[in-house]
């Protein structure tokens, strides 16, 4: 990590017990192999297998309050922890559950809801879904349609969920949907569903590369109890906003690209068929990958989260997606012809795509980086319109 | 002077423009590449009969003796097809390099059913790394191994170059289910036939073995290279249209998305790398034609390297304009880069075109 050296000195204490802990847990049972690269989803026996090792030190859930079933982890020590967790290729986390819900509830839930829904996140009993986009709304997110009608002490939920990663695993899913008919915020409202509710159903979508991450979710006079609301009737909206800022910037990414990145050059320090201008571009992306930590890190983990401003989460989504892109797009200076078809499946553990090399894979499945969580022409808008708050 | 394509040329075009309408939807094609195997061997016949392999031939053979450029149009135009079927290589690494082979009973009939659309080649290029060796003279005897060769799956022949003890590559007509050819296929990532090849003591005789002129392998790489980029360049058209019309029927913020100045001019840069994709191509063209395809290797280098830059931005932004369902499997969109990437892969290092291009025009740093 790239500021080590400043770090004091309980930080410097707790990074080397991270790395001791790594050198120990970190197996190669565990480790996500090259292969499995081609994706930021990580297989889900691999993820279990990994929290398992965590659960102890409530690593999984590190930067949790300890109220919570956390670590109650500071900004900068959850830094460190998942800098070098993605650094030695642990296994990437599904943020679903732990990132995004966990927070909201933590902000909006009442203690009820925090009773209920904490601990089963923590134990790893719920696995959540993501269910804000729609058919007709993407960027524009407060234009959703999926509507809820309030039937005495029930909702009676109708419409559609597209994008949903994960759904396929999930049992749960929670939801920004409309509960009143008129195109303003405060129409629209925060719900938790099971996935096994009547009426709920799922259609996998593949992705050009044939692998499986996202689907559709139907929901047909779905019959939801009143108390899943988060944040009350009509409050959705804040509670959707809060979660995208986790979405876009509560992750350490830094650490991953870094390996990936390492990946990238020992493949290519082991071939004899390497353009120099191989090397020239490489010299470029490890500058352009440093600059990204450093910015993922000041902006990101070392002021408190209420001291930064509201652009920072916007900033770092398009670091880390447009450096990964940046990777991505050396690799294709490796590319070789058996690539394309890869004799041997490369699709790595949980993976049923095409066969083709993870690289290659890689490449195509990370153009979704810049669309999905916001697409990137969205976060420039949101990072100018801060900018221009600040400057005039 | 005038880049107007001749009349001959322009009812290839036209011929591929029709097909491409009324036979290749991007339903049909999932459905070809959901399949485990391939009937769209037929289309051969269909292919022959529009004359399209009649292109790179002579007229001695049968062909239409057309310019490389006429052939360059006709994949442009197939293009937005982005078909299983593999054009570009059956044209040149097959047909134009067999037909440069002097005649020979077994040449002229493997050609002929090639012509007819009754069979498909692939071509094994002597590399190092295939480690294809002949152990004695005259009769030969092949041994070796060549991974990854285009069309090797579909074809019932192969070309298969050997190189001799003295390090001079010879080329034999092997059929492909001669004893000791084995041969294991799969597709490749954009619905491409590829095999390992594999000849364990596969004997040839005098009569299998073709009469080329050094230059001709080199001369089919050029002309394959040309095809590749004409290809892509027929898909960036087919980006260009589908990203514009995604983005006039999409609505978000209750407006229409083209109505976003931001989204317009990533549109517009689009067209221009289109635009300067397909006048490094006409340059190529040109220098096929008058100059041959051996003195034009450096323009064809740079077509196809410029076609694989300019394409994969096209592509790259057609996606993410299109947002999450541009990265989907059900939209062409997703298939058409993958296609421009793999064609660009299949081409070879775009550093090695650049860096013969680079040469051939005098651009390189004084030696020390
Ligand atoms: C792999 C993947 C996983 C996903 N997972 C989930 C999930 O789990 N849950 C979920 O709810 N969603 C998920 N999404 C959906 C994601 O959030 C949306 O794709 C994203 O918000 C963009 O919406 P859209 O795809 O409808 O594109 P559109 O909104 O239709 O946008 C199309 C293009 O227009 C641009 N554009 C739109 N408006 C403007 C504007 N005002 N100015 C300039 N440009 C504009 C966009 O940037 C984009 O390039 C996922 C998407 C992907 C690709």
């Amino acid at each position: 990590m790239l500021f080590e050296a400043a770090l004091d000195a309980a930080d410097r204490a707790f990074l080397a017990e991270v790395r001791a802990f790594l050198d120990g847990a970190l197996d190669a049972s565990i480790v996500e192999p090259e292969d499995a690269l081609r994706s930021q989803v990580c297989d889900h026996p691999r993820q279990e297998a990994w929290i398992e090792r965590l659960r102890p030190r409530r690593w999984h859930v590190g930067f949790w309050p300890v109220e919570h079933g956390g670590a109650g982890l500071g900004q900068v020590q959850n830094y460190l922890l998942l800098y070098e967790q993605g650094r030695r290729g642990a296994p990437l986390l599904s943020p679903l559950s732990i990132t995004y819900v966990g927070p909201v509830v933590m902000a909006f839930g009442t203690p009820a809801q925090q009773q209920a829904l904490l601990p089963a996140i923590v134990d790893g009993r719920d696995h959540w879904c993501q269910g804000f986009s729609e058919p007709g709304s993407g960027s524009d997110l407060g234009s959703v349609s999926t509507f809820a009608e309030r039937r005495g002490d029930r909702y009676v939920v109708n419409g559609s969920k597209i994008w949903t990663t994960d759904a396929h695993h999930a049992n749960k899913i929670f939801c920004l949907l409309r509960t009143r008919r008129e195109q303003s915020k405060d129409a629209l409202s925060f719900l938790l569903i099971d996935m096994d509710t009547p009426g709920v159903t799922v259609r996998p979508i593949r992705l050009m590369t044939g692998d499986h991450e996202f689907n559709q979710v139907f929901f047909d006079d779905v019959e939801v109890p009143a108390e899943n609301l988060l944040g009350g009737e009509g409050g959705g909206w804040a509670v959707a906003k809060y979660l995208l800022e986790m979405e876009r910037g509560a992750f350490v990414f830094g650490g991953r690209l870094r390996r990936r990145f390492e990946l990238l050059l020992a493949g290519a320090r082991a071939r004899d068929d390497v353009p120099r201008a191989f090397w020239h571009e490489a010299a470029r992306v490890d500058v352009e990958l440093m600059a990204y930590e450093a910015t993922e890190f000041r902006l990101g983990h070392l002021r408190a989260r209420e001291a930064q401003t509201a652009a920072e989460p916007n900033v770092i989504k398009i670091g880390w997606t447009e450096t990964m892109q940046r990777i991505d797009e050396l690799a294709l200076m490796l590319a070789r012809v058996d690539w394309l078809y890869a004799p041997e499946p490369t699709l790595g553990p949980g993976k049923d795509g095409l066969p083709m090399s993870s690289w290659l894979a890689g490449y195509f499945n990370n153009r979704a980086a810049t669309i999905y969580g916001g697409s990137n022409e969205i976060q420039r808008e949101l990072i100018f319109r801060s900018l221009r708050r600040e400057l005039t | 002077m005038s880049l107007t394509p001749s009349p001959e040329c322009a009812a290839l075009v036209d011929s591929a423009e029709r097909m491409v309408r009324e036979r290749y939807d991007y339903a049909s094609l999932r459905a070809v590449l959901a399949s485990a195997d391939d009937d769209s061997r037929a289309r051969w016949h269909d292919f022959a009969e529009l004359g399209w392999l009649a292109v790179p031939l002579a007229e001695a053979d049968g062909g239409l003796g057309l310019a490389p450029s006429v052939a360059s149009a006709l994949i442009a135009a197939l293009g937005p097809a982005a078909m299983s079927e593999p054009l570009p290589s059956q044209l040149a690494l097959s047909g134009y390099l067999l037909g440069r082979a002097r005649p020979t009973p077994r040449r002229d009939a493997v050609l002929a059913r090639w012509l007819a659309g009754d069979s498909l080649l692939a071509l094994l290029e002597p590399l190092p790394a295939t480690g294809m060796v002949m152990t004695t003279h005259g009769d030969a005897v092949l041994d070796g191994h060549a991974g990854a060769v285009l069309d090797a799956g579909l074809a019932d022949v192969l070309i298969v170059g050997a190189r001799q003890e003295d390090g001079v590559p010879a080329y034999y007509l092997v059929d492909a289910d001669a004893e000791g050819v084995a041969r294991h296929a799969r597709r490749g990532a954009d619905g491409r036939d590829f095999a390992d090849v594999a000849l364990r003591g596969v004997r040839v005789g005098a009569s299998e073995r073709l009469d080329l002129t050094a230059a001709a392998p080199g001369e089919a790489q050029g002309y394959f290279a040309l095809l590749l980029a004409s290809e892509s360049l027929g898909i960036m058209h087919a980006l260009v249209r589908l990203t514009a019309e995604h983005l006039a029927q999409r609505e978000q913020f209750g407006r229409k998305l083209i109505d976003f100045q931001e989204l317009q001019h990533r549109l517009v840069d689009m067209q221009l790398e289109a635009v300067r994709a397909e006048s490094m191509l006409e340059v190529a063209r040109l220098h096929c034609d008058q100059g041959g395809l051996g003195t034009a290797a450096a323009m064809t280098s740079a077509a196809l390297y410029q076609a694989a830059r300019s394409g994969r931005r096209v592509a790259e932004e057609a996606v993410q304009l299109h947002g999450a369902i541009g990265m989907t499997d059900e939209l062409v969109v997703g298939h058409y880069l993958k296609r421009i990437i793999s064609n660009a892969i299949i081409g070879g290092h775009a550093e090695t075109h650049l860096e013969r291009a680079a040469s051939a025009r005098g651009i390189s740093s004084p030696s020390p």
